[in-house]
């Protein structure tokens, strides 16, 4: 299917889900910092494939943010706000799977939102590691650093996402 | 307004005029009556308002362009409204007008959206809201397929819509899945379209006679940008702008006869009727099963067919709403005429901003006057 940049330049783009392209945390581990990030000021990630989320906190309101904010939203003031992270595991407030979705990417994917009790945030990312029957809301979930899904073509990007956490007891 | 139908083979500015000369004709006034113009369009960038007065006949009146995504279309009514309310002018035209270009992903689509630049788009965003519902409230995928069902028939029943049809829960449920658990018929067509609409003073409606319809209350909200977790399961932007909007009308949701309701999703029309308070939260399951919101029953939902049963060209829908909502107080609805409508609530909502439940929600109530003049 023709895309408008791809026009310009006089060229088609062929659509082809690369099935390569399924997720390979580990093989990201000792790659994934050299590989381009999907936006900047959002998140840290190591060589060895951890890392955490960037926020930010009002310390005279007691709100925490993310993405990071230049001023807080119930004083409007940037005096009180202090940098912080979250790097461990929220909990899944909705999830869907996505057939019909953006053309940059390898179709279907999962998405949702994991929330953050003690913090207060509720963060958006696509949803890894597993199948969409293995999901469920509430279920308690780790965030992971590793491509986004994209076809070819579309460039290597890292990103923020989340796995479900194996259940103790279970094989 | 002009019949909704996919690729229109009309230019934008033909399509606006054919829904300005209609207007005129039911208000029963010349174009040279008009004396502020507001129109509603999202994806043509630059002077629509200005090119739609040109082929209808008649410009050098004040013309601004409105976008505010899917709500465009009522709120170049708002203004329209308000303008001639605080008695800057007799008579406003407000228009909504869109032809859908080539390939719509959705505003969500953009690299800048933090969401949508990770696969969040419109079908996603609100299969996630229909999930978590089905989680709280038991709702079943039975019951999104019955909304579907509901408004193709009414739309099957609407001469300005071309995708009416007599369908049953099993077409929707076997339709492909989009996003899971919203299938084909969950979700709006694509169409093309324009409406428009008169707004005069009550010395100028005396004057005109015919049946105009007295607009009792015009609110508009944004998002609330707040800190914790937002309510993906209850729309407090619905609720602030309906209780607004009951504020000025003097009135509550019981006074309400039937509503035109953004229904972009089967999800999106449970959601917004609980956020105009006409049910308790989670209510909207007995009232599919009960038929409450059929046409028959005893709160209508979506007469016209919705947005699921006539599209959603974006500036338009909005004014198409109000159309649905005049015809209706006038008895003009043929089948799909509701008995004793007399009071009827159009819901319009659009755009998504990260951090914030969405760009604008606009509502407005209408009824049909005591007496109608000549």
């Amino acid at each position: 299917m023709p895309r408008g940049d791809h026009r310009q330049r006089g060229e088609i783009s062929i659509c082809r889900p690369d099935l390569r392209q399924i997720r390979r945390p580990w093989l990201l581990r000792l790659s994934v910092h050299k590989m381009e990030v999907f936006r900047e000021g959002l998140f840290e990630v190591r060589e060895d494939g951890s890392g955490h989320l960037l926020t930010n906190r009002c310390e005279r309101c007691g709100i925490n943010f993310f993405p990071r904010r230049k001023k807080c939203i119930r004083c409007y003031r940037s005096d009180r706000l202090k940098d912080a992270v979250i790097s461990r595991n929220g909990k899944l407030y909705t999830y869907a799977t996505v057939y019909q979705g953006l053309p940059a990417f390898v179709t279907p994917y999962m998405i949702g939102y994991v929330d953050f009790e003690e913090e207060g945030l509720r963060v958006f990312a696509q949803l890894t590691g597993c199948t969409s029957d293995e999901l469920e809301v509430g279920g308690e979930m780790e965030l992971v650093f590793e491509e986004m899904s994209l076809r070819e073509g579309e460039g290597k990007k890292v990103t923020y996402k989340f796995r479900p956490v194996p259940r103790k007891g279970r094989l | 307004m002009t019949k909704f139908a996919p690729n229109v083979k009309m230019r934008l500015e033909e399509l606006g005029a054919e829904a300005v000369w209609g207007a005129l004709e039911d208000a029963g006034m010349d174009l040279k009556g008009i004396q502020g113009v507001y129109c509603g369009n999202v994806f043509r960038r630059v002077g629509i308002g200005q090119r739609i007065m040109t082929e209808a006949g008649h410009t050098g009146m004040p013309i601004t362009n409105i976008e505010n995504a899917c709500a465009s279309g009522s709120c170049a009514l708002r203004e329209a409204y308000f303008a001639v309310a605080q008695d800057r002018y007799d008579v406003c035209l407000a228009i909504g007008v869109e032809i859908r270009p080539d390939r719509f992903s959705g505003p969500m689509g953009d690299e800048t959206d933090l969401e949508g630049a990770q696969g969040l788009m419109f079908p996603a965003l609100y299969a996630l809201r229909a999930k978590r519902y089905m989680f709280e409230y038991g709702l079943k995928p039975a019951h999104l397929a019955q909304i579907a069902v509901n408004n193709r028939k009414n739309a099957y029943y609407n001469e300005k819509s071309s995708f009416g049809e007599l369908i049953d829960i099993d077409t929707v449920l076997k339709s492909r899945m989009v996003a899971d658990p919203l299938h084909l018929y969950d979700c709006n067509p694509v169409s093309d379209g324009a409406a428009a609409a008169v707004v005069v003073n009550e010395k100028t409606a005396r004057r005109l006679g015919g049946k105009p319809v007295e607009i009792l209350a015009s609110s508009l909200t944004s998002g609330s940008l707040e800190a914790g977790f937002i309510d993906m399961t209850f729309e407090e932007m619905t609720h602030r702008a309906a209780q607004e909007a009951y504020h000025q009308a003097g009135c509550g949701p019981e006074k309400i006869d039937f509503a035109e309701v953004h229904d972009c999703f089967t999800i999106a029309e449970i959601l917004r009727v609980e956020g105009l308070g006409f049910c308790e939260r989670g209510g909207m399951i007995s009232w599919i099963e009960d038929g409450t919101i059929a046409i028959s029953g005893k709160k209508p939902i979506n007469p016209s067919g919705g947005l699921l049963g006539k599209g959603h060209p974006l500036g338009a829908t909005g004014i198409a709403q109000i159309y649905e909502i005049c015809k209706q107080v006038r008895g003009e609805a043929g089948k799909r005429q509701i008995e004793g409508a007399r009071v009827g609530l159009a819901m319009n909502r659009g755009g998504v901003t990260p951090g914030i439940e969405g760009n604008a929600c606009t509502i407005h109530i209408l009824r049909a006057p005591q007496k109608w003049t000549r």
